[in-house]
């Protein structure tokens, strides 16, 4: 077998693996194990195995990823998602699909503390769902809203995947979160604009609800304000380089988990609680980082994907149609894929085509931009009808609306989601302008 | 029968992982602490290398507890409408692999830890031992074995998969 075979067989293995049930990190670890084996040979692999994961979990650069879901959970316990939707409603709550407007400024906010897209949906599920439901908002656009909602979870900085693409392509964590300003903004606003549209179409879905005084705003805002100041200091602060990524995920893991201690609402059972969902969530991740770790070294000795990504780039496709393939691909492969996996297992194909492609981008610039696309489409899939994950979570979260209406109402969501990929991809000064590298 | 065994080994992943979690939680108030003195003018050298060995084993110690809570998400969406002696069959060869992938981790993160005492490697400022590290690794490793085969063995006897959370 040559090792381009090879390096096609570990795909159709991680594949064939996946379908059939085996976790996602353990198929890339036997596909990986295997492909190594089969070109090097057993002696090497069991000697790079010896140190593959002390190496791998103990790094100072991904120590920001258990910080960061850390700091994530102390949000989610000290209830402060109740406090953002709280402040949110009360300059939102009265417009027309109001309460829905208030849910995506929540999620926006949370997102800002919280770096994946499940945990803002299931947190402002708990928060809002049942707020919108009691105001008599249709079950449609509210599972609908929550689903767009929580995408903000890892598109709003600080976002697990980011950081994974940063370390992956050698980019600096602070560009990466800065560059997702503008599409987040971009994102809340597009959301609202589906929710106005949704409201004026059938009003009846959105009953109006109370309008709150500037005390009660003010008083909102006051309960929430070390939110904001946190997240400021957070990504400020890695921008800026005041600190490097790691030291601001643990002054924001601190801060936050202190505030909590400080308010009463985080106590040894609730920072049991933090601990125990951190803990899954960060074995789950750093379990496929070490599979993915060892796949694409296998990957790379074939030299598979160096000559595949030659063959993209010798078709001579205009540039913007072959990212959009690229995005099409992650569109579809995100309806059925866990995100992470599918993310490391794309890259390194991906990345040196779109390295290979003349963008009129520098590296970094390019490098930059696909990764917010990436995430954009990354986060498309996980609320797109039939499979999406997130939809899933918030179906079940909230029993009284059937699947069929979440589908319905998502619907809009997701063609904005879209038509904001286009025009990002189209348009890469939104990313880059903020970032300012060259 | 066998799933008696699921309680005290749910109190023991618990148990490592809370420490994990604790330390953790050390080491971001130590990170805290090293920014705040360098602020001062006080650089504090070597923290990074605490962090590491540290955040490392904490890893390392909430292997068994996502292994016991099903957190190793798989995909389940193609199998679903499959008869469910089959479903049960693939879920028993997953964890099989997935015991398999222990085993062989936890064994070679031995043999590196017994390297690095042997070679006596340390980190580069605080000449702290590497073998530290991997042993506190190791031995979180060992429960993840156990929690890894009895889940297998859970498998076998017909306990479907539990319904898990899953990150972004």
């Amino acid at each position: 077998m040559s090792n381009y075979e090879i390096g096609l067989t570990m795909f159709g293995g991680v594949l064939a693996m996946l379908i059939l049930r085996v976790p996602v990190a353990v198929s890339m670890l036997v596909a990986g194990g295997l492909g190594y084996a089969s070109i090097l040979g057993w002696a090497p692999l069991l000697a790079n195995l010896k140190t593959l994961m002390f190496s791998r979990f103990s790094s100072y650069t991904l120590s920001i990823i258990p910080l960061f879901l850390l700091m994530g959970e102390f949000a989610t316990k000290s209830g402060m998602s109740t406090g953002l939707f709280r402040c949110a409603r009360a300059y939102l709550g009265h417009r027309p699909g109001g309460l829905a407007l208030a849910t995506i400024g929540g999620c926006a906010a949370f997102g800002a503390l919280c770096g994946s897209s499940i945990a803002t949906a299931a947190t402002m599920t708990h928060v809002a769902g049942p707020e919108m439901r009691r105001h008599g908002y249709s079950g449609a656009l509210t599972t609908g809203t929550l689903a767009g909602g929580g995408t903000l979870g890892i598109l709003i900085p600080p976002s697990v995947i980011l950081v994974i693409y940063a370390l992956y392509t050698e980019q600096s964590i602070g560009a990466l979160f800065v560059a997702a300003m503008i599409p987040g903004l971009l994102a809340v606003l597009g959301y609202m604009a589906v929710i106005w549209v949704y409201v004026k179409i059938s009003p009846q879905s959105a009953p109006t609800a109370e309008r709150h005084g500037w005390a009660i705003r003010l008083r909102e805002t006051r309960a929430v304000w070390s939110a904001g100041l946190v997240f400021f200091v957070v990504v400020g602060g890695i921008y800026n380089g005041w600190f490097s990524p790691t030291e601001a995920a643990a002054i924001g893991a601190v801060a936050v988990g202190l505030l909590g201690v400080v308010n009463g609402t985080i106590r040894w059972r609730q920072f049991q609680e933090a601990v125990q969902s951190t803990a899954i969530n960060t074995a789950f991740i750093f379990l496929i980082l070490l599979g993915a770790e060892l796949f694409s070294s296998a990957l790379a000795l074939t030299r598979m994907p160096a000559e595949l990504s030659a063959q993209i780039v010798a078709l001579e496709l205009p540039p913007y149609a072959i990212i959009s393939i690229i995005l099409l691909v992650y569109l579809v492969l995100g309806c059925v894929l866990e995100s992470l996996a599918m993310v490391l297992l794309t890259l390194p194909v991906f990345v040196p085509v779109v390295l290979g492609l003349d963008l009129g981008m520098s590296p970094a610039q390019t490098l930059i931009w696909f990764g917010i696309l990436v995430l954009i489409a990354v986060e498309v899939g996980m609320i797109s009808p039939p499979f999406g994950l997130n939809l899933f979570v918030i179906n079940s979260m909230t029993k009284d609306v059937p699947m069929s209406a979440t589908y319905l109402g998502v619907a809009g969501f997701c063609i904005v989601d879209i038509l904001r990929l286009a025009l990002l991809m189209l348009v890469p000064g939104l990313t880059l302008w903020l970032t300012g590298v060259s | 029968m066998i799933t008696r065994l699921r309680a005290p080994l749910e109190t023991a992943a618990n148990t490592v992982a809370l420490a994990g979690g604790c330390a953790l939680s050390a080491i971001a108030l130590l990170t805290v602490g090293a920014v705040i003195s360098e602020a001062f003018g006080a650089p504090f050298l070597g923290d990074s290398e605490i962090v590491e060995l540290v955040v490392g084993a904490s890893v390392a110690s909430f292997l068994p507890l996502c292994q016991l809570a099903g957190g190793h998400v798989a995909i389940t969406l193609f199998t679903d409408r499959l008869p469910r002696p089959i479903r049960l069959a693939c879920d028993v060869v997953a964890s099989g692999l997935m015991l398999v992938v222990a085993i062989i981790l936890t064994w070679r993160t031995g043999v590196g830890g017994l390297d690095a005492f042997s070679r006596e490697r340390a980190t580069m400022f605080l000449q702290l031992p590497l073998w530290w590290g991997f042993f506190a690794s190791f031995l979180p490793c060992l429960l993840w074995v156990l929690c890894a085969a009895f889940v297998m063995v859970e498998r076998a006897c017909g306990a479907t998969p539990r319904p898990s959370e899953t990150p972004a």
